[in-house]
């Protein structure tokens, strides 16, 4: 990873008075100390997930029944937040995998705070499959087990079963993933710390780690070898969830344009919502330094790229539907726009296609407001489209005689609004605790990114009058290195 | 000494080789199911691996089935068993029905003992209704187990012993005879012997002491006295829409409550089958003013105010007479094609005029229709009753001349539109109730004894004249009831039950008026058997002129009289006059016109509900209507305003037998009664009347099933219509049998796939309804609600959308708001051969069978409600709750308004209730889909009953739920793999076409087009009303 950066490149890592040290110091400090914001967020998140709790206990105590859903909707907010969660959880690997392949240098500074949101969409997304079923107790049966009853087994026809392979692999990807990079993190906080249990805990945290050199080329190893598996994890986990409708019969559900749109959908959201954590983490934790306007800016190219490619697929499928001369086809997208649910692709339309159109300018691009704001609106536009895709094309479908609407009960809102809860009360524990931003990975990109390196490049440059200084030169930042 | 060695063949001594490999194998034949793993325990190479393998699965299973708690399940067996009871198999008896006013000839299903299920009667021994049944006479098995029945004699509320109410009410009677009159006071009685009964409680009282008053909730009154008046002859004569050309109904409507809608259903859908062979079809005209079925069946609908209505009998019988015409083209049109088709057509009205029935008299008269479409060789005997006698009954009670009364089979204090009986009934010496659930008079009475419900009775019941019914009883009694007939014998001092009273009563009166059978017994045992028996016809009556010029003017008057703004007051087709109130399942049987269920509304034209602003479009709001006030006379309803097409604007209708308050669940009593808006003329109620409406601030839930929402996209231009339905009419039908149906060669044509296609080897079940027979009366739902036991979810979960009908019937308009054409369409999984629902099920519960059957396997649903998704048709069910309670969980619910299942709160979970569920079919439990079955129990049924038989299966085997209750043989099911089967036949019919088969799912359900007999073309666009804003 050492090269040569040029020195008009903005640094990835501000402040002077970086060094390795302080590099340490910055990244395990909101580990090491007590906030009183952290234990009010704690709380009010955790009565959130109590609550969330609670209203799943009530759906399977009294039954589906408790959700808005009628003979008509089948699927509302069920599905609407399971898809949106997964797409959320589709930045982590993206920033880990794909920007580590293609050594997009700016991914060290968010990759562990999206691999952990990742992870906590994965466990939100995979609450609303297991829990929409008539019956949960049942669940097992999706598994293809062997079993005595016979033949039977899974249908591997069923997009939901490939669901379930899509996630689950997903999952466990994004788990070893993001693990295996907390290894050398966790070995350097057990080495900072200062109390037995804690270095106990660390400890086996860290598996021993060690730090040698044997342990780094594996470490590295795996590394690209993760990176190579999700890779292709990426594209295809939404392409899948896609497929549950894509494959179906439904008008609005039966496309072909669903797996591109999907996954560049997924993205999309996916990146808003690491920037909505990642805004407000490094004001929390005191990150600046290490997740600069740069980061955000890098991002918000990329969601203006995806959320355009979204823009232009909601087009496809309307210039389609009217292309296709298919009557169902047809009104499907006439009742999308101008049907009972015209509120839900009005909000659709303005937070996807139009709001992320402001970041073709460079001064609200690295507008830590816009920024803040246009990613609420985002992931508000993104829970939109899927709701608008799930349930106006359910309502509203083939034979008018069965048209019905839907409502949203106590209990439907009280589990999406709880799941976001336990989302956030997973990713405040993952903060405190863990090292948020990966720490030797940063480290790597310290000598080559920084404001201090390029700084004492220029300085070491001046002084030689023009000749080359490398990025091995040793210097006053290599002192007190713990690496 | 050497042992003796035994050998038993040459085999064995000699130790031959093959004989050797058999005998050391324990199995002749290598065990197919374990093949594998006795291979490897049998051969050498079985390792310690295998062991292990073996050994962890026999100790987990062993302890699986160890520890898993079975339920002990008590079950007690016959100590002596009935010959006839095989458990397993049903038995069926024919009896009958009539109850709340409507007959039917029934079979009665019962299974160890319970009868859980009516049938039509074949039609041999159903000569009025034909084997067709009726929604309430399928429904009316589950009031035989209804938990809120009285179980034994009460006076006032307390329990007493048929001894002490023998003895008190004796006592009570005789000193109510010393003093004044005794009075019976009943609906309608068909049974001659009943009638007999009555004569000698009567008698018993002495002379001048008794009087039998007859009141039907549901008023002929009129049609009586106008026959008596006519003809001399206080009956209704036969009408055979069978025989008629041209029909003209006024305000009559004949196939959903009028008269004998069954019996008429038959025929007159049995005249309109339209076929290559056969396209004779009769033409029928309907004149009215609140749409009915009937209406909306016609050839051609005028729609006019009620008051027109009797404008409309005036006009048509001068037309008729040759004196004069009608301001209205079409009343003019129709006169003319009754005059062309004079002798073989048919008018009748419902209206309780007795003026308007005369001059209808009078129009048939005139056409020559007397002894060919209508015949008085054998009268009606089901609608008997008088307007006056509730008048006579108040005003005796309170002049005293009337000291006891008891009601049979008869609600007043509900059905009345005068109030003050049940204050008057305070003045009797004695009130009694013969109810056998609470009612409004029941409550009102000081004693109450139940009498048995029809399927625990014997009975007799002549419905029309010579046409004798037996009833006799399908189960022992369930509780503490006696036969009412039973009792009054008992107070009339005669030995012996009733039924031996009855057996007595056939032998004098109807065995010697037969000749086929010798002997009483074999007269008496065929007659219980069969449940009918034909006595020759007898009786003439001939038009006598009467008055009709002062009918004529009587009449105009009438209809002058009745103003802008008119309400009509209109039998619902669940409920009647109330007495079908506390029938769950009547309850939930969605109007067909209407598509409401649980309560009644006001019908009022939706573009006058637009000007005045009532809302249309109520879906948006979780189906909250505008309430309005409607005033009579000083009497007055609130009741939500529902929007049908077709009714004329300043016309507004409301469903009688509603409202109901004295009933055992508080969420039966919906709706509000609307008897009090009933007015009275010349001694008869008339269901038109002025009124006036207004609108209140209130808006009330309104648990409809079918919503309205814009379908044809004008504003897009350019966009074709769906074809759900397909209609034609017959004009085009006799030029190309394909007509209305062209688009579907092509759609045949373009079916091509790359998959795999199914194979059906053995048998493949296919359906074909046939939209212009089906009348949309809702039989078929009832049936396969009582036959499939799906559950009754109540008025919260239907607002919700969450009906569980595993059939519906779709209603879809065309043509003009103000008078459109309507096409029923009965909607049922289609059973596709190229399932959506199938392939997207993750665990396989919902899969193909190789007989075509689109099959649910309940305990392997998890529901996750993919396939309803996906159901183009969206006829899958999904269970929200414990509806039946099924679960193997407790009961879950019943602490909190939002978990209020009905059908606990209704008392459908009761073990009583629930002996009503059909043992064949699995009753599931929360969180699972369900969906039609084609009745896979009857077709494993009629399957094995064949193969018993040892023959092929034949057509005629297997008759599905829905389609056995159908009055107007709209549905044909069989096998389409039998060349010969009606089925198959019906599609390759041109007129055949399956819904929305561009999506190629292959429904094994097929339609027939609609037909209308009409030359004019109406834009066959399925319209949307409700977007047409004034």
């Amino acid at each position: 990873m050492h090269a040569y950066e040029s020195e008009f490149r903005e640094p990835l890592i501000n402040g002077l008075d970086k060094t390795y040290t302080k590099i340490t110091d910055d990244l395990v400090a909101p580990t090491e100390r007590n906030s009183t914001m952290w234990w009010i967020a704690i709380l009010l998140t955790g009565a959130g997930a109590a609550f969330f709790v609670f209203c799943l206990g009530w759906t399977v105590w009294f039954g589906i029944g408790t959700w808005g859903l009628n003979k008509t909707v089948g699927w509302a907010w069920d599905i609407t937040n399971f898809v949106w969660w997964i797409g959320i959880g589709h930045a982590g690997t993206l920033i880990s995998a794909i920007l580590l392949l293609f050594r997009q240098r700016y991914r060290t500074g968010i990759n562990r705070a999206a691999e952990a949101m990742t992870i906590f969409a994965v466990i939100c997304a995979g609450m609303f499959p297991i829990f929409h079923m008539g019956r949960v107790w049942d669940a097992g049966f999706i598994f293809p087990l062997p079993n005595t009853r016979g033949p039977l087994w899974v249908n591997f026809n069923s997009p939901l079963l490939w669901d379930v392979f899509a996630i689950s692999t997903y999952f466990s990807v994004s788990l070893l993933f993001w693990y295996s990079g907390l290894m050398p993190d966790f070995g350097t906080i057990r080495d900072r710390s200062k109390g037995k249990l804690r270095k106990y805990i660390y400890n086996i945290l860290s598996f021993g780690w060690q730090g040698s050199a044997k342990q780094w080329q594996r470490f590295e190893s795996l590394s690209l070898v993760l990176a190579g598996l999700s890779t292709p994890l990426v594209l295809s986990v939404h392409t899948i969830v896609s497929f549950d409708f894509a494959t179906s019969v439904i008008p609005g559900w039966h496309t072909t344009i669903f797996p591109p749109y999907f996954v560049a959908g997924a993205i999309f959201s996916g990146f808003a919502m690491v920037e909505t954590l990642m805004l407000i983490s490094r004001k929390l934790f005191s990150l600046e330094d290490y997740i600069t306007i740069n980061h955000i800016e890098s991002m918000n190219k990329i969601i203006v790229l995806t959320g355009s490619i979204v823009g232009i697929a909601y087009l496809t499928e309307l210039f389609i539907a009217w292309y296709s001369g298919y009557l169902y086809e047809q009104f499907a997208f006439y009742n999308r726009i101008l049907g009972k649910y015209f509120w839900a692709y009005i909000m659709m339309m303005s937070c996807n296609v139009i709001s992320p159109q402001f970041y073709w300018f460079k001064p609200l691009r690295r507008n830590l407001y816009v920024t803040f704001i246009l990613s609420i609106f985002v992931n508000i536009g993104m829970w939109f489209e899927r709701f608008v895709i799930i349930v106006t094309s359910l309502a509203d479908d083939y034979l008018p005689s069965s048209w019905a609407y839907f409502s949203p009960t106590w209990v439907d809102i009280g589990i999406y609004t709880g799941s976001i809860s336990v989302f956030l009360f997973l990713f405040l524990l993952f903060s405190r605790f863990f090292p948020s931003i990966a720490i030797a990975e940063v480290k790597a990109i310290f000598r080559i990114s920084s404001e201090a390196a390029k700084a004492e490049r220029a300085k070491a440059e001046k002084a030689t009058h023009g000749g080359y200084v490398g990025a091995y030169t040793v210097g006053p930042l290599d002192k007190d290195s713990r690496g | 000494m050497s042992e003796k060695i035994y050998w038993k063949g040459i085999e064995e001594k000699e130790q031959l080789e093959g004989y050797r490999a058999i005998a050391e194998k324990e199995f002749a034949e290598e065990l197919p199911i374990l093949g594998s793993i006795t291979e490897s325990l049998t051969t050498e190479k079985s390792s310690r691996k295998d062991f292990l393998k073996m050994l962890g699965f026999s100790t987990t299973a062993a302890v699986i089935a160890a520890s898993c708690e079975m339920p002990v399940r008590k079950s007690i067996p016959y100590i002596w068993r009935p010959e006839e009871i095989a458990p397993g198999i049903a038995n069926y008896y024919a009896t009958t029905f009539y109850q709340g006013g409507d007959y039917g000839a029934v079979l009665v299903k019962t299974r160890e003992g319970r009868p859980i299920k009516i049938e039509g009667r074949a039609t041999k021994n159903a000569r009025i209704t034909k084997g067709g049944t009726s929604a309430r006479a399928q429904a009316s098995v589950l009031s035989l187990y209804d938990g809120a029945r009285f179980r034994n004699p009460k006076r006032g509320k307390e329990n007493i012993t048929w001894e002490v109410a023998d003895k008190e009410i004796g006592e009570k009677l005789k000193a109510a005879a010393a003093s004044g009159k005794v009075v019976l006071f009943s609906s309608s009685v068909i049974s001659p012997s009943t009638k007999a009964v009555i004569a000698e409680f009567g008698n018993s009282l002495g002379a001048g002491k008794f009087e039998h008053l007859v009141h039907d909730g549901i008023s002929y009154s009129g049609i009586l006295d106008a026959n008596e008046k006519s003809f001399g002859k206080r009956l209704i004569p036969s009408y055979n829409f069978g025989a008629a050309k041209v029909i003209v109904g006024v305000g009559a409507d004949f196939l959903g409550t009028w008269l004998s809608p069954v019996e008429f259903a038959k025929d007159y859908s049995a005249k309109r089958k339209v076929s290559k062979e056969s396209s004779d079809m009769s033409r029928h005209i309907q004149i009215e003013s609140v749409p009915t079925i009937t209406g909306y069946k016609a050839d051609t609908r005028i729609s006019v105010k009620p008051s027109e209505e009797l404008t409309a009998l005036v006009d048509l019988y001068n037309i008729v007479s040759g004196s004069g015409s009608s301001k209205n083209e079409k009343i003019n049109k129709a006169g003319k094609e009754l005059l062309e088709a004079k002798g073989s057509s048919l008018v009748v009205t419902g209206s309780n005029d007795v003026n308007a029935q005369i001059v209808a008299n009078a129009i048939n008269n005139a056409l020559g229709n007397y002894g060919t479409t209508i015949t008085w060789d054998r009268p009606y005997n089901t609608k008997q009753g008088s307007d006056k006698a509730i008048a006579s009954l108040i005003e005796g009670l309170n002049n005293g001349s009337i000291k006891g009364v008891l009601f049979y089979e008869s609600n007043p204090v509900f059905t009345s539109p005068v109030k003050g009986l049940a204050d008057a009934l305070k003045k009797a010496e004695v009130s009694v109730s013969f109810a056998n659930r609470v009612d409004e008079t029941s409550i009102a009475c000081s004693y109450i004894l139940p009498d048995n419900h029809w399927l625990e009775s014997w009975n007799d019941a002549e419905p029309k004249a010579g046409i004798l019914n037996t009833t006799q009883p399908t189960i022992s009694k369930l509780f503490d009831t006696r036969q009412v007939q039973d009792t009054l014998l008992k107070w009339a001092g005669k030995e012996g039950t009733y039924y031996e009273f009855l057996q007595k009563y056939w032998e004098a009166n109807f065995y010697g008026k037969q000749s086929t059978y010798n002997g009483f017994w074999a007269f008496w045992d065929n007659a219980i058997a069969d449940g009918e028996v034909e006595l020759p016809a007898s009786g003439t009556a001939s038009f006598n002129g009467g008055d009709v010029a002062g009918a004529v003017s009587a009449l105009s008057a009438t209809a002058s009289s009745l103003g802008d703004v008119q309400v009509k007051l209109y039998e619902s087709i669940a409920i009647g006059d109330g007495y079908w109130g506390d029938n769950p399942f009547l309850q939930e049987l969605p109007d067909p016109v209407s598509k409401v269920t649980w309560g009644n509304y006001i019908i009022a034209n939706p573009s006058w509900m637009n000007k005045n602003g009532y809302n249309l479009d109520p879906d948006f709001k979780a189906k909250e209507y505008a309430v309005a006030k409607l005033t009579v006379n000083g009497a007055s309803v609130e009741l939500p305003v529902v929007g049908v097409p077709g009714t004329p604007v300043g016309v507004f209708g409301v469903a009688l037998g509603y409202g109901r308050e004295a009933v055992a669940h508080p969420e039966l009593s919906v709706g509000k009664s609307a008897f009090a808006l009933l007015t009275s003329k010349d001694g008869n109620v008339t269901d038109v009347a002025k009124a006036t409406i207004e609108k209140t601030s209130k808006v009330e839930k309104v648990a409809i099933t079918q919503t309205h929402f814009n379908i044809t996209m004008k504003d897009l231009g350019g966009i074709k219509t769906r074809k759900t339905v397909k209609e034609t009419t017959l004009h085009e039908y006799k030029k190309d049998p394909a007509a209305g149906n062209e688009d579907r060669k092509e759609i045949l044509e373009e079916m091509v796939t790359l998959y795999y296609e199914h194979e059906y080897p053995g048998h493949h079940w296919s359906m074909v309804v046939d939209l212009n027979s089906c009348t949309g009366c809702g039989a078929c739902v009832t049936a396969c609600n009582v036959e499939n036991n799906v559950p009754v979810v109540g008025k919260d979960q239907v607002t919700r959308s969450r009906e569980m009908h595993w059939m519906r019937i779709d209603r879809y308009y065309t043509g003009e708001t103000d008078n459109p054409d309507v096409v029923f369409q009965p909607m049922l999984c289609q059973h596709c051969d190229n399932a959506p629902c199938e392939n997207v099920c993750p665990v396989a519960a919902t899969n193909h069978s190789s007989e075509g059957l689109n099959q649910m396997a309940y305990n392997r649903c998890i529901g996750t409600r993919y396939c309803a998704n996906n159901c183009p048709y969206k006829v899958r069910r999904f269970n929200w709750y414990d509806f039946q309670q099924a679960d193997a969980f407790d009961k879950q619910y019943g602490t909190s308004n939002d978990m209020n299942v009905a059908s606990e709160t209704l008392g459908l979970h009761e073990p009583l209730t629930r002996m009503v569920l059909n043992p064949d079919v699995t009753v599931r439990s929360r969180g699972v889909m369900e969906k039609c079955s084609f009745c896979v129990q009857r077709l494993q049924g009629g399957k094995l009953n064949a193969k018993k038989e040892n023959r092929i299966l034949k057509d005629s085997d297997i008759v599905v739920a829905c389609q056995s209750a159908c009055p107007a043989d709209a549905i044909t099911f069989g096998d389409r793999n039998n060349k010969e089967s009606a089925v198959t036949k019906l599609f390759h019919d041109e007129r055949a076409f399956g819904v929305i088969e561009e999506t190629h799912s292959m429904p094994n359900v097929l339609y027939l087009t609609q037909v209308r007999n009409r030359e004019e073309e109406k834009n066959y666009q399925v319209i949307d009303y409700y977007h047409e804003k004034a």
